[in-house]
Formats: C-alpha cells, structure tokens, sequence
C-alpha cells in the first residue's frame, strides 16, 4: 500500500509538473509601445537638409570622389560622418515598400522644417519596421552621406564594379537598426503630402527632394520616340502622348476597355536596361514631369489611367551622368494613392 | 540355451529403447531473492531447441544425439546466462538450480536529437528467443547501438526505411514515410528493452525483415518481473532531469500479469541555447496467459511533449558566437527566452496481441495495432517584413564578401557588422520585442491587413491501424513461417496559426504568388473557396490535405537446419498505394490547370481526392549457412525486391496539388552479404562483407532559386545507389573481470549514376515563362554519379575495455573513431544549367576578363568549393562509464548507480550533419556566376555535442 502511495504521489508530481509547463502559457502578448512625449529624450542636433549640406561635397568629409573622367562616376560621391559627430535628425516616415516601388529604402521627412531624406537599407519588407507615419530619430555618427545619380542619399559607401565607381550603397539592416529608432506606434496623419504643383517643383528642385506631394488635377501620358515610331519609349522626350487622347473604341465604333486596350501601356515594362519606366503627367498649365515605376512594383501591370488624377509620390532626381540632363522621378507609393480629381478643369 | 540368451538380450534391449530417456533439465531461480523463475526462455545452440520455464521455474527437454550443448537462458529482466554440458545418451543431465542475476539498467541513451528525423530515444541492447542464428549477442550490433549513436551512425548507411520496426509483433513503420517513430516509446527504455533483432536480411521468426534489419520490441506484462522501480537521472543533453517508475504484479497465479510505467524528462534549456524539453509518459499493460496455449495482452501507451528545436547553422554563426552550441531559432522575449521552433508529439498508441500455441510445434500470432500521433511545429511566418530570422545570409557579414580581399571601407562595415551580431542578442537571435511592435504599428496603419508576423503552427499527423499476423511451425528439419501484414494509414498535413503576435488577423494569400502575380487575384489564394479568408489563432490555412495510404502483404519462409547446414528462403508480395484528399483548392493549382488545358485536369487538382496510385511488388530472399563446428560459421544471403515508391517521395508539391513525380517507379533493390562468425569460450566476433544495389530511385528537394527567382520543387529520378562495405567486430575475454571488444565498419555508400532533375516552380510562373509547349526546357541532368549519401559516418571504428567486477562494480572506457561523413549535397548545385554558369565563371577567369580583387586562383577554388559535396571532419570520441548495484534489505532492493560520461575530450569539432545550401550566387543583371560573393550561401551544420553526461540511480523495491 505504502509502494503504491507513492506511484500514486509520483504519478501526480509528474503529471502536475508537466501541465503547468505548458510552453504557450509561459509568453503572454507584449503591449505596444506607444508614444509618449515626456519619455521621448532624443533631440535632433541638425535638419535632413542641414545633414545634406553639411557633409555631401563638402572636401573635408569627402571619403570618395569618383574620378570626372569616368562619365558616369561625376554624379556620385560618398562622405562619411564622423562617428563621434553630433548628427542626430528626427523625422516621420513617408515612404512605404509595400507596393514594391520603394525598394530597399526608406524616405523621412523632418519634424522640423519638413526637408527629407532617403535611407538607403538592404533589406525589403522596411515598412514593417517603418511605415509610413512613424516616427524616427536617426544617428548618422559613423554613416556615409552623398550623391547617388546626382540626389542625396544616407547609407554606406559601396564600390560599384560594373561602373566603376564608388556610391552611397546600402546599409545593412543589423546596422541600421543600430541606427534608426522608431518611436511609438505610426500615425498616418503625420505623413500627409504637401500640395504642390508641377512647376514649383520644377523651379525649386532641391527643396522638394525627398518629399511627399501631392499633385493635383493631372492627365497620364506616355512617350513617343518620334511620329514615325509610335512604339512608347521609356524615358523622356518632349513628344508625350497623352491617355485621354488614345482612341478607344474599335473598327466597328464599340467602345474598348482600358484593360484589353493595347495601345494604352502599363505604368512599368520589364526591359533589357533593369530601369524603372518613366511615364508622364501634365497638370493643368499644360506643365508635365515623370512618375516613374519600377517592373516589380506591384502596379506596374496595370494600364496608366485615363481621366484626371491627383498623384501622391516622393519627389526624386536622377542624373547618374554629366552629359545627361537629368530627370525628377516622382514615385508613387501606393496605387490607392492615384485618386480621381473631385475638381474639373474648365480648360483642357 | 542359444534361445534363452537371445530372449534375455532382446529384453534388455527392450529395456534399454523403452526405459531409458535423453535430455536435460534444470530449474531457474532469482539470483537475489531465490525465488522460481517462471518464462524464462531456454535456447539450444544451434540445434533449433527452445523451450520455457514453467510456474516453478522448471524445464526439461528431452531429446536424443544432443551431444556437446551449449544452452541460453534469457530473461528479459535479467542478465543472460550461458551453459552448457555433454549429452549422455540414455542420461537426462540435471543442471539442477540456475541463477539468474536481476538487470542492471541500461543507461546508455542514445543521443537525442532535436530534429524529429532523429528522434532516438531507445537503448540498444537486443536478445533474441528461438532465433536459431543467436544474434542475440552480436559483438558488432551491440557496438553499432552504443557507441556509433553520438554521430548519427546508420547502420550499413540505409536510411531508417529500410529497417522494419515492430512491437508485440505488429508493424510500425509508418505507411507515409516508412519510418518508425521512436520517439512515440516516450524514452521509457526499461519498458522496450526486449527485443528481437534480426541482423539485415538474415531469417527473421516475426516478418518478413528488410536490408538494414527488423527489431521486433517485445513489451507485455508477463515479461516484467515483480515489483516496483524508480529512477532519477541528471544530465546535461537535450533534458536535464528524468525520473520514472515502474510496477510489475509479474505473472499472477490467475494467470494475469500488470504493469504500468511513467516517465516524466525536463529541461528548462537544454545543451544548445534556446532549447527546452518538457515531456511525460505513461504506460499501461494488460496480459492473461488462459493456459500453455493461448495468451492475450493489450499494451497502450503514449508520451505527450513539447521541445524546443535547433537549427543547422553556418561555420560563420559558430564563429561568431564563439561555440557550437548557437541557435538561431531562439530570442529573447521581455527577458525570457523564448523558441521559435516548438514540437509538440503525442503518439498514442494500443496493441492487441495474441498468441496460440497450437501444439509444440506451431504457433499462431495475431496484433492488431492502433496509434495517433499528433505531430507539429512552429516556425516564424512574415508577410511584406523583413526577414526576421538572425543569421539570414543579408544579415551575416560574410554577405559583403571576403574580408580577406575587401577595401578599408568595407573591412570597417564587415568588423562592425560581426562585432555587433556577435554581441547583441537581438542581432543574432530572434527580436521579439521588435516583432511585436511591427504589428502593432500594422494594426495602426493597416487594421484590416495581414499581420507582419507571426508563429505558424505546421501539422504533420497520422493515424494509423496494423494488423498482423503471424504463423510459425517446426516439422522435423524445416521450420516455416509465414504471415499476413495489413495497414491502413491517413496522413493529415494542415497549418493553423499559433500566435498572431498582436496583430490583428493573418489573410490567407500567398506572398510570393502575390509578388510574381500582383494583378492575379485567383493565383494568390491559397483556398479559392475561401478567398482572402482572415485567420485567427487556431484557425487551419495555408494548405490542408490528407494522404491516404492502404499497404497489404503476404509472406512465407522456409528454413532447413541440418547438422552443418542450415538453408532458408523466402518471399513476399506487397500491394501498396496512396492518394492525396485536397481540403482546399489552391489557386496555384488552378493556375497550372489553365496553362496546360490539355492535360488531365487530375493531374494538377488541388481540391477533392486525387489520383490514386497503387503498386504490387515482390521480393524474394534466401541464405545459406556452414557450420564448421559449434564455434565457427559462414553464411550468405541474398535480397532481390521491387518496392513501391513512399506518398512522402511521390508528389511535385503535394501541400498544393495531386501533381506526381512523373514517371513514377517502383525502386528495385539487390543486396548480399557473407559473414564468419565465431564462439569461443574467451573470443567471439564477425566478419562481413555486403553490398546493396538501389536502382530507380528517386527524391525531391525545394529551395529558392536566384536565376528564376522563385520558389523551386526539384525532383530527382533514375537514380542508383550502391552501398557496399565491411563490418568487422571481437570480443575478448581477458580474464574474469576484464572483457575488450572492438568493432567497425568501413563502408562506401555512394551515387552510382547520374539522375533526371526535373523543375517546377511551386507557383507556376517558371512555367508561364517558358510556355506549356517548352516544358522539357526544365528537364535536366542532375551529376550525382561519385557523391555520397549523408547517412552518417561510412567509417566507424571502436576499442572498448569492459569491467565486470566483485560486488556488482562495472566500467567501461571506450574510445571510438569516426570518419569518411559528407554532407547531404543540394542537386540544385550539380546540374547541367549550373555546371553552364561555372564553366562560363571558370573561362572568364582564366583568360584574365573579369572584374575582382580577389585573386583568380582563389576564385577558381570557391567555384569548386560550390559545386563540391563537403567531406566532414573526422575525429576521436571517448567514454567513459562506471557503476554499481547496492543490494539492501537483504537483498529485496537494490540501488543502482549508473554514471555515463561521454566525449570526455570535449571534442566539438565533429559534424554530425547539415547540408549544402541550395541557392547559387548570381548577379541579379544577368544571372551569371557573382564571382565577387562565391561564398554566400555557405553550407549549414549540425554539431556533435561536447562533453555530457547521464547519471542515474535506481531503485528496486
């Protein structure tokens, strides 16, 4: 009876035991960590754009300066930050991978005098960490600054052996989390674009570089090569197209979908350079720049739209050779971020 | 007078051939307590005898020309004794009182690994009762099981499908993947000790058997002696703590026998970082003996647990980390660590049998078996999120390229990149924290979105009922068995989500279809049915299919036993097949339907039960043995067999759709061996040579590739195998005390030809590129002709000292050598396609056009490096082990200590396994060879343990 007492007690120890280490029950759900103004202690030593004109060109940060003979290597230079510098910026993200546009990066916008910046990272899926409204303070002490095709860009020098040059390259995601702390939860109310035109863009370049607009009251348009070529080249040309003006309807006069219209092209094509696709929009002064899409955008299948949008993008600029003219690239974010104009134009 | 004398002599005579028997008889006793025996097996040598002690421990075996015998007495829960006398005729030789001394528990538990492939909690000590080949003590076996176990040893180097497992006489390979989960005996070792083992394809008494061997485990009440046991035991492996206990009624005079057994194996982190075990086990037993004919026992039994898994990991992570013993699968977690990769088993199990003795000389034994296990395990999910595992490839340093030829700059980031992942846990394991907060930030930006992250929960299960039945008879010189085996098997493979890390809901697509298909709302969802169907936690997604599976065989065997010469040949026919049940219709499925309209629309169904493929195939084997004398023996076997294909190895993508491996074969294998073996009073060993031939075989592999940028399923066929080697083992008994035996193998078991690769992407975009009409474009030649399996070390060796001494002392040092181990290779890397790219790689190199810093010899040997199967180091592993039994209470208990203490040397440099990354590094422009970055998808490793020990104490009462 006694031996059997203590079966009876070990059978319950074990038994006991064994339930109360159930290994779900040992980890409960961590609460967000929300903002809180009061324990937020990290202050900003400069602006984004204090940061760019600080250390980008500047020859006593300079780390490389690719030689001007190299045609392609004028546009890209590298400086590096000090590590024992006082190079704090605290921005709001408002960039978004998620739709696979922005890839590899992430772009922030000043708390305070709203310039941006792009943060150069090599991992995808950013947004996860950083979405669109969050709030960031970033050290830069011991990062690269410079130009990448001639626009400004956070990251890591890299050599580029295919053109021979040294770039801002890609940080990598262990040391950028080294880097980038995100302070509470997003607020997408924090990351609304700025209302801005075509031409005040155009005039004031710099300034909006990095920047979330919005710009309304815009037709989509594409690029022909010449009258003779119809075939929509990628990059831009003064003889723009425009959607609204392709024919829609067939031989017997039915009017044909956008989708199954062929002659209407998709916002990106895959193409032998590996280049995102320029296509053009005019506002209503009849002034017109470029969204530009990459192949591997989520969108990039689907047909540019007919009709009159307001564009939500993030203002960019490539130069990546001296001869060129250069280009601003507006990059969309998100496809829901093409809206239809509330307001009709009075003129075409 | 003359009639007279004839009369006398004829009645003397008479006197003499009716008067006078010839045999032998003894009674068995306890050792300790004295007490009778009852069931404990007598076994003649060689001469095909086996008989039983009765209730009062007796036995008696009458039997004329015995001449010199040499007897077994064999317990289960005691030690083996072995005597022997000469035969007189006309003289039954009384052994009068025999002793059996009560077991020493066996403690040497084989290493466990944490990947359930490797599940082997079972001790290895085997008897055999009325196996006329006595294998019973087999010098080499016993070694294989003891001291090979730490690396991952296979014995002969098959795979663990090709030995067949069975309890109580009933078949428990699984029909899904053909093996035998050990860890469902929950490591209740004293409980399953009992084992018939059948070396390779020698003649078995309970199946059919197969190339690498068969064990049948032999558990029922009466074979457990009286009394009760506990146990507690220390280690340092994958659990820390074990206790059990045990109770035996033995055989009752009602006939009825009980026992039951528990166990209960703890560890709040084992020897690799992050892992935790945390397992109990119960066992219950049942048997009636109506009489000397007929018995009955049902068995159930089960072991429910939860462990923590590691992960192989790259010789870079180690490095790092600074020891072997890292684990990417763990992080931290408000302060505790917590495991990303959790197994939950419960394998609960009954067995029926029953056994008829129709008359001495035939016997009749039926099992009906049934088990359950749930089996699953959770792994890390993301969706539009980085990568959240910590040793990443993007994440290791390694990934900016050789530090050895880098620029300042980049040797800076390199050192700051390893400095930091080797010192901050939330660079090099899993940051929780961080995760949680994704989602929270998800919910705030995205509420009706996926979650970012979170812990899916995979289920593999399978229910599964056995029958068996068995027939044995003597007549005369021939002895013959036969059977019926019968199975049906429902595999069941489902995902539900185990923890949505505070986010909000999970949404049922596919991410990567959704990145090659953005516009294709159909081909993203993994159930058409249920379109973007939110998931909450404990909801099934992802994928949900049955598999089942119907295995019926029927085989007979003859075997002669003559003075010199015994001779047995059997055969065996096998009907198997399977068919996949989709519970969902994936939309990859209806994707591939739509491309190739004119196939069978089975071919790629997703939804419904699928095709179902059935094969009948035979085998057949026989075998020879000379008998030189008592002591000396040479025998021979052959094997040759089809054998059908297993549901496991047949499908493209079965998770997805019904899609099979085309031309789909049985495989066809042929295997011999011979052996000498010898007795003698002070030396015993094994000589053998064998070699199997595998024709026809065929396997499949997944991995991520950078040319196509998808997801791969890559199946091989055609392929051929050869295992061929030598097992070679003796013991010498030095004095009375002192025993030495060494064993080893030294085995080659490689690829014989090269194989058909064929691939497919998983969600048809591969397929959309080329064209349905281009599809052999995705036939290729996969070189695997010269590469080795990776199915443990081909070269094993080992010397141990043995100690047996006064006052129940034993010790034993072991020293054992390890060599000729390569890692599993991935195909993907030996392909024609691949070996296209190194070409090219190699001429642009060598005519001086490329573009590095690295120095063209040393890029010359990475392209070798990645095209070439890893041999793993080779290396010495020592144990030691010591221990004694304390008899108390007048010897009705008894305390026994048992200390295992094994790598003494620490030596943790050897690699028990891993494998070769299947992803080549290309530029991402052209897709050639990125001779800059050969090394970025190093090969992943599984290390051998260091130093650890096990140390038990028993208690009999």
């Amino acid at each position: 009876m006694k031996s059997l007492n203590k079966i009876l007690l070990a059978s319950v120890s074990f038994i006991l035991a064994f339930s109360s280490c159930q290994y779900e029950d040992k980890f409960d759900e961590l609460p967000a960590q929300k903002y809180d103004p009061l324990q937020d202690n990290i202050e900003a030593t400069m602006t984004c754009k204090e940061m760019r004109d600080l250390y980008i060109g500047n020859a006593q940060y300079l780390l490389t300066e690719n030689s001007h003979s190299n045609n392609y290597a004028k546009m890209f230079n590298v400086s590096a930050i000090p590590e024992n510098a006082e190079a704090i910026i605290r921005g709001i993200v408002v960039s978004t991978d998620v739709d696979g546009n922005t890839y590899k990066k992430i772009v922030i916008r000043d708390e305070k005098d709203g310039s941006g910046l792009d943060i150069s990272i090599d991992a995808s899926g950013l947004s996860a960490f950083w979405p669109q409204g969050q709030r960031v303070a970033i050290n830069a002490a011991g990062l690269h600054i410079g130009d990448y095709a001639n626009f400004p860009a956070l990251g890591y020098q890299t050599y580029n052996r295919k053109r021979d040059r040294y770039e801002v390259g890609r940080l990598p995601f262990t040391i950028a989390k080294d880097h980038i702390k995100a302070l509470g939860l997003p607020d997408t109310l924090l990351s609304q674009p700025e209302e801005v035109t075509i031409d005040e863009i155009m005039n004031n370049k710099e300034y909006y570089y990095s920047r979330l607009v919005k710009i309304k009251n815009v037709q989509f348009g594409y690029y022909m090569t010449s009258s003779t070529n119809p075939t929509p080249n990628h990059f831009q040309n003064n003889n723009i197209k425009l959607i609204d003006d392709i024919a829609q309807y067939d031989s017997d006069g039915d009017l044909i979908p956008d989708d199954e219209n062929d002659d209407i092209p998709p916002f990106s094509i895959e193409n032998d350079l590996n280049v995102p696709v320029s296509r053009a929009i005019k506002d209503a002064n009849g002034k017109t720049t470029n969204v530009t899409t990459s192949f591997y955008a989520k969108f990039a299948a689907k047909k540019l739209k007919r009709g009159r949008h307001d564009v939500v993008a993030i203002v960019a600029w490539y130069k990546d050779k001296g001869s060129s003219s250069g280009n601003i690239q507006l990059l969309i974010q998100k496809f829901s971020d093409i809206t239809p104009t509330t307001v009709q134009p009075e003129t075409k | 007078m003359k009639q007279n004398l004839c009369l006398f002599l004829l009645m003397f005579l008479s006197i003499s051939v009716f008067g006078q028997e010839t045999g032998f008889k003894g009674i068995v006793v306890d050792g300790t307590s004295g007490k009778p025996l009852p069931n404990v097996h007598i076994v003649v040598r060689d001469q095909n005898i086996y008989t039983r002690t009765d209730k009062e421990g007796v036995f008696q075996v009458i039997k004329n020309d015995l001449g010199d015998f040499v007897i077994d007495l064999i317990h289960p829960a005691y030690s083996n004794l072995i005597t022997g006398a000469h035969s007189k005729s006309g003289e039954i030789h009384d052994f009068g009182i025999l002793s059996l001394m009560p077991n020493i528990d066996d403690l040497n538990v084989t290493y466990t690994y944490v990947d359930e492939s490797q599940m082997n909690d079972e001790d290895g000590s085997s008897q055999t009762i009325g196996n006329l080949l006595s294998s019973a003590d087999d010098v080499y076996l016993k070694a294989a099981s003891f001291n090979f176990s730490a690396m991952r040893y296979s014995l002969r180097g098959y795979n663990q499908e090709y030995t067949s497992t069975y309890i109580n006489g009933v078949a428990f390979n699984d029909g899904e993947r053909g093996r035998f989960n050990f860890s469902m005996l929950g490591g209740m070792n004293s409980l399953f000790k009992n084992k018939d083992i059948v070396r390779n394809t020698e003649v078995s008494g309970f199946g059919y058997g197969d190339i690498g061997g068969a064990s049948n485990i032999i558990s029922k009440a009466s074979g457990f002696a009286k009394g009760s046991r506990a146990s507690i035991a220390a280690t340092n492996r994958s659990y820390v703590l074990r206790g059990t206990v045990n109770v035996a009624s033995g055989l009752l005079p009602s006939g009825w026998a009980f026992n039951g057994g528990l166990i209960y194996r703890w560890s709040e982190e084992g020897a690799w970082d992050g892992t935790f075990y945390n397992s109990f086990g119960y066992y219950l037993g049942a048997e009636k003996i109506f009489n000397e004919n007929h018995s009955l026992s049902l068995i159930t039994f089960g072991a429910p647990g939860q462990r923590g898994q590691n992960s192989a990991v790259t010789q870079e992570a180690i490095d790092l980390h600074g020891d072997i013993y890292y684990n990417p699968y763990w992080g931290y977690q408000d302060g505790k660590k917590r495991n990303s990769r959790v197994v939950s088993s419960y394998d609960p199990t009954v067995i029926l049998s029953y056994e008829w003795t129709i008359d001495e000389n035939q016997k009749l034994k039926a099992g009906l078996g049934s088990h359950y296990n749930r089996y699953s395990s959770t792994a890390l999910g993301f969706y539009n999120a980085v990568d959240p595992r910590p040793d990443y490839y993007r994440n290791m340093p390694s990934f900016l390229g050789d530090p050895e030829y880098m620029d300042d700059i980049t040797l800076n980031l390199y050192n700051n990149m390893a400095d930091t992942w080797a010192n901050d846990p939330s660079k090099s394991q899993i940051d929780w924290d961080m995760l949680y907060q994704a989602n929270h930030a998800n919910n705030q930006v995205n509420p009706n979105g996926t979650a970012k992250y979170v812990v899916e929960e995979r289920h593999n299960n399978l229910f599964e009922t056995n029958l068996n039945l068995t027939y044995l008879g003597k007549f005369n010189r021939l002895k013959v068995t036969g059977g019926l085996e019968g199975k049906y098997s429902k595999g069941m493979h489902y995902k539900t989500m185990n923890d949505l890390l505070g986010g909000n809901q999970w949404i049922d697509v596919d991410q990567f279809s959704e990145r090659d298909f953005p516009n294709n709302d159909n081909i993203i969802q993994n159930d058409i049915n249920n379109p973007n169907r939110v998931i909450k936690e404990g909801d099934k997604f992802g994928y949900n299919y049955n598999m089942h599976i119907k295995k019926a065989s029927i085989f007979a065997q003859n075997e002669w036993n003559w003075r010199n010469l015994d001779l047995y040949y059997a055969a065996k026919a096998t009907y198997y097949s399977f068919q996949r049940e989709g519970l969902m219709d994936n939309g990859r499925s209806l994707f591939f339907r739509e491309l190739f309209d004119n196939m069978r629309p089975s071919t790629f169904r997703s939804y419904g039960k699928g095709k179902e493929t059935y094969f009948i195939t035979p085998s057949f084997k026989a075998g020879l043995a000379y008998k030189f004398d008592g002591r000396n023996r040479i025998s021979a076997n052959v094997l040759a067999e089809s054998r059908a294909p297993l549901a496991n190895n047949s499908y493209v993508s079965q998770r997805i759709m019904d899609r099979q491996i085309s031309n789909l074969k049985a495989e066809q294998i042929l295997s011999y061996d011979v052996s000498y073996e010898f007795k003698y009073r002070r030396v015993r060993g094994r000589l053998t040579a064998f070699q199997t031939n595998f024709k026809d075989c065929a396997e499949t592999n997944g991995y991520y590739d950078d040319t196509y940028q998808t997801f791969i399923n890559q199946t091989l066929s055609g392929i051929e195998k050869r295992y061929r080697g030598v097992e070679a083992a003796a013991t010498v008994r030095l004095t009375s005390m002192f025993s030495l035996t060494a064993a080893g193998s030294y085995g080659e078991y490689m690829y014989t030809s090269n194989a058909i690769s064929i691939i497919s992407s998983e969600n048809g975009s591969l397929e959309q590129e080329v064209g349905a009409e281009n599809i052999s474009s995705l036939v290729d030649v996969a070189r695997t002709k010269g590469l080795y399996t990776n199915n443990g070390p081909q070269l094993v060796s080992s010397l141990a000292l043995n100690f047996n001494g006064p006052k129940m002392w034993f010790a034993e040092i072991k020293a054992s050598y390890f060599d000729r181990s390569y890692l599993d290779f991935s195909p993907s890397r030996i392909t024609d396609s691949a070996y296209e790219k190194y070409k090219n790689a190699i001429s642009q190199v060598t005519s001086g056009n490329y573009n590095s810093d690295i120095p063209a010899s040393v890029i010359l040997d990475n392209i070798v490096a990645l095209q070439q199967q890893e041999k793993l180091p080779n290396g010495v592993l020592v144990d030691v082990s010591f221990g004694k039994v304390i008899y108390l209470k007048n010897r009705t208990q008894s305390l026994n200590i048992n200390v295992n203490a094994n790598n003494v040397l620490n030596n943790t440099k050897m690699i028990t396994g891993g494998y070769q990354q299947g992803r080549i590094p290309v530029n991402s422009d052209d897709k050639s060879l990125d001779i800059n970055n050969l090394g970025k998808y190093p090969n992943k490793y599984y290390y051998a343990q260091g130093f650890n020990f096990f140390v038990n104490v028993g208690y009999k009462f």
